[in-house]
């Protein structure tokens, strides 16, 4: 048995849940936290939905059957719940495909928990305005540290979909640096 | 832009290390990205999420029993009928047989005072009315009575 079966027999039963459970939001409270902070933008959105995430992750702790990793379940989990919060928030992320980015960005700069210097504005300027599909996956594999066998499991796009919209979305970065 | 990259083993979850530590994430975002969080921000909203799931569960364990205002009125109710039917199929005993305590809680249903602060009271009179029951007859008692005439009854009102 691994140690990650170990631990999620430990999730799994009722005696031990509660401190596996405490494990668990010590290793990934963080991770998830700016994966969702990315999607929602503002801190007290990403508050909200991180909460419902756990919520969510310790409800289905139970029925969880290992078909992916706990990493990758998790991450699904709390992309899930940004885009069920966005689309439950419409108004305020979008009223057209075209204004996305302007909402993006306004969003940004009215949350009083973003100090971005001109170079991280800059960068947030270059990331909002990719196609949806370009800036999730360029925040996943830059910023969250996933892996592109992972972000196919969670978004439900193939590999070489995914490597292919990656290097897309890079090529579109230094393309704006350059010109810039 | 270079991100850091260290390979500091989580002790707690080692099977769960990244390439990049939890610092090193919370660095990108700060630093490349412009985040900021408040201070203490994650302790305290562990303590919230901790907080939250264990009461869902306690409150999931109420849910479980039932509403209390329908459940704990049915529950006397049972243990005063299997007293007078189960427990003495044939005999309907008088008011004055029947143990005070038992009488207490007919007279508490029937005056209808179910304020809030009675159910703890009412909880314990029901707990020991059901002493003088058996747990078969009781159970026996719940599947063919109660499923069928209180709860199906009481779907059928909501």
């Amino acid at each position: 048995m691994t140690d990650e079966s170990v631990f999620i027999e430990e999730l799994k039963s009722t005696k031990h849940r509660d401190k596996a459970f405490a494990k668990l939001l010590d290793a990934y409270q963080q991770r998830l936290y700016w994966h969702v902070r990315k999607l929602v933008t503002s801190h007290e959105d990403a508050n909200d939905v991180l909460q419902n995430t756990f919520i969510r992750i310790y409800k289905g702790l139970e029925r969880f059957q290992q078909k992916s990793s706990l990493h990758t379940w998790m991450y699904r989990i709390a992309y899930n719940e940004s885009m069920r919060f966005i689309e439950k928030n419409k108004s305020k992320y979008y009223t057209s495909i075209e204004d996305v980015s302007d909402k993006y960005l306004n969003n940004l700069e009215d949350d009083v928990y973003f100090e971005g210097n001109e170079i991280q504005l800059k960068l947030q300027q270059l990331v909002s305005s990719m196609s949806e599909k370009q800036r999730r996956v360029f925040q996943m594999k830059y910023f969250d540290d996933l892996k592109f066998r992972e972000i196919s499991e969670i978004l439900n796009i193939k590999e070489a979909t995914l490597k292919s919209i990656y290097y897309a979305a890079v090529k579109h970065i230094e393309e704006n640096i350059l010109n810039s | 832009m270079k991100k850091s990259v260290k390979n500091i083993s989580n002790n707690k979850l080692p099977f769960l290390n990244g390439e990049f530590s939890i610092e090193d994430i919370d660095n990108n975002h700060k630093e490349l990205l412009g985040y900021k969080v408040p201070d203490g921000y994650f302790s305290t909203s562990k303590k919230e999420i901790l907080d939250k799931v264990t009461a869902k569960k306690g409150k999931s364990i109420w849910l479980l029993s039932g509403n209390l205002k329908i459940m704990l009125p049915i529950a006397a109710a049972i243990a005063l009928l299997i007293t007078l039917t189960v427990f003495k199929p044939n005999a309907l005993p008088s008011i004055h047989d029947i143990p005070s305590i038992v009488s207490d809680t007919i007279k508490k249903i029937k005056d209808n005072n179910l304020a809030e602060d009675s159910f703890i009271n009412l909880s314990n009179d029901v707990s020991i009315a059901s002493l003088f029951v058996e747990d078969d007859e009781l159970d026996d008692f719940v599947d063919g009575y109660v499923i069928d005439q209180i709860i199906l009854e009481e779907l059928a009102i909501n």
